[in-house]
């Protein structure tokens, strides 16, 4: 009885573990919703505050980062979410800010700090895009990762900007202007499928990612679940012994298989219980609790968050006013 | 005798000797000057179409067009190694540049003047990416004059100095210096 519980519990925590590792998940879009409401109006005080003295950058929270209520709640949510599907998509990393004022500074010069500081995009790739735009000074600026340059050019951004942003903030339009713009953005990488993240094709696709990654732990458990049996006959009945061995074995499968050091660490203690209780009472306890597996998929659930990934810029896009 | 050279060599062990930060330093500043070079010949690299799309439109304005041609034969024949950077290459190079740099900010002005380029869709791009470039290079330059002012500060500074001094031998960095024409130059927006 005890062996099944412990059991249950390591799996539904390594699938738990699963989800925490991803970058976000289908489930939290309708949560982190709320979060980004909440978060507006803080962020535009701390503004005000600040605003006689540097044009200081504020934190990474959310793929929109509006200081000078200009979208609702709403539009900020919509934009993050195709945001993150374009994203998802294997398209650019982008990120919108907006700000009240430059305080004199130009915006390419902002625009950099923003850059450096966030470091929107994946290191290898230098895949960021960020959209500055400062309300007062009625500026707007692309600024592109230096990895993406050749996809998202200049003129690409200059022409993005002359007839997307320009036209449609001279009416007032905001948020049509930053939505028809990431679609543009979209476009230039060949992201055709600006879907809403909850739509049902979205899903499937975000499904079989999953499934692959946990497809990469099924080889490395194989191997560990055939062999380990073999050598704890070798190393005795000590617990202590076997669990280190069944720890240093599965946490160096993983380490081969995966590489990802999350996973290694959870291997490291999932092989060191398996070593203490013994890996063919484990094998058993799995079994005879296997035909309850479906029933832990439901409960996924976690917090996504959001933030750069190491890219790098070197001052490529455009900039114009309206 | 022994223990003060003892008592000194763990000290510069434990306050970071340069032996390793001295030769990184020296390489981030060749790669940033290789960056700062690199962005101010693709400036380089756009003025014969740039040239050839204005000629179109402006025929009379031959002097400043072979102002600018000039300019970038010049520029272009000016370059500096990483590795043997100097303050008197630095400054012929940057002059060579800043030239380049004045002479494109005329011919803009003066494209400025025939409204049927505007509406050229080739000049528009090239314009945009003039801008993009200049925004490189203000951005490489910057990045340029952090990394020597690290670099200056590991072999002007003790214990780092030392190390320097014994090892290495290498000396100042040059850095920029902003020339007065330059800093009222090369803003090419419209």
């Amino acid at each position: 009885m005890l062996l099944k519980i412990i059991s249950t519990f390591i799996l539904s925590f390594s699938l738990q573990a699963q989800d925490l590792s991803k970058p976000f998940s289908l489930d939290d879009e309708e949560k982190s919703a709320p979060q980004e409401d909440i978060s507006v109006p803080v962020e535009s005080s701390s503004v005000e505050h600040e605003l006689d003295k540097e044009l200081s950058i504020p934190t990474l929270t959310s793929p929109v980062i509006d200081q000078a209520n200009i979208l609702s709640p709403k539009d900020q949510a919509v934009l993050a979410k195709k945001i993150k599907s374009i994203m998802a998509s294997n398209g650019p990393q982008i990120q919108i800010l907006i700000i009240q004022d430059l305080l004199g500074q130009s915006i390419e010069e902002f625009s950099i700090r923003v850059a450096e500081k966030w470091q929107i995009g994946e290191k290898e790739k230098g895949n960021g895009v960020i959209v500055l735009m400062s309300k007062n000074d009625r500026e707007i600026r692309i600024e592109v990762g230096e990895g993406i340059e050749g996809e998202l050019t200049d003129v690409d951004s200059h022409q993005i900007i002359q007839n997307i942003f320009v036209p449609n903030f001279r009416q007032g339009n905001f948020f049509t202007g930053f939505n028809q713009a990431l679609d543009a953005i979209a476009l230039e990488f060949d992201v055709k499928d600006v879907v809403p993240q909850n739509s049902r094709a979205r899903k499937l696709v975000a499904l079989r990612h999953q499934k692959e990654k946990m497809q990469s732990l099924v080889l490395p458990l194989i191997i560990f679940f055939v062999f380990f049996p073999i050598i704890t006959r070798f190393i005795g009945k000590n617990p202590l012994i076997r669990s280190v061995a069944g720890s240093t074995f599965l946490a160096g499968l993983i380490f081969l298989f995966v590489g990802q050091i999350f996973f290694i660490i959870l291997a490291a203690i999932f092989g060191f219980i398996i070593g203490m209780i013994g890996p063919l009472n484990f094998l058993m306890a799995v079994l005879s609790s296997g035909g309850r597996r479906g029933h832990y998929g439901g409960g996924m659930s976690s917090g996504g968050g959001w933030s750069g990934g190491g890219g790098g810029f070197s001052g490529g896009g455009a900039s114009g006013s309206w | 005798m022994k223990k003060l050279i003892l008592v000194l060599f763990t000290a510069l062990i434990i306050t970071g000797c340069g032996v390793q930060s001295i030769p990184q330093a020296n390489n981030d500043v060749e790669a940033k000057w290789a960056e700062v070079q690199n962005q101010y010949k693709r400036r380089a690299d756009l003025v014969p179409n740039l040239v050839e799309t204005v000629k179109g439109y402006a025929t009379q304005e031959k002097e400043t067009l072979t102002e600018v041609i000039e300019a970038r034969a010049k520029a272009t024949q000016v370059t500096v190694d990483p590795k043997n950077l100097d303050p008197a290459a630095l400054q012929k190079f940057q002059q060579a540049q800043g030239q380049l740099g004045q002479a494109l900010g005329r011919l803009m002005v003066v494209a400025e003047r025939y409204p049927n380029i505007k509406s050229n869709q080739n000049f528009l791009a090239l314009q945009s990416q003039l801008e993009g470039t200049e925004n490189r290079i203000t951005i490489a330059r910057r990045r340029y004059i952090e990394s020597v002012q690290q670099f200056n500060n590991l072999v002007t500074v003790f214990p780092t100095n030392l190390t320097n001094n014994i090892f290495f031998n290498y000396d100042k960095k040059p850095q920029f210096q902003v020339t007065p024409e330059e800093t009222k130059t090369p803003k090419v927006s419209f």
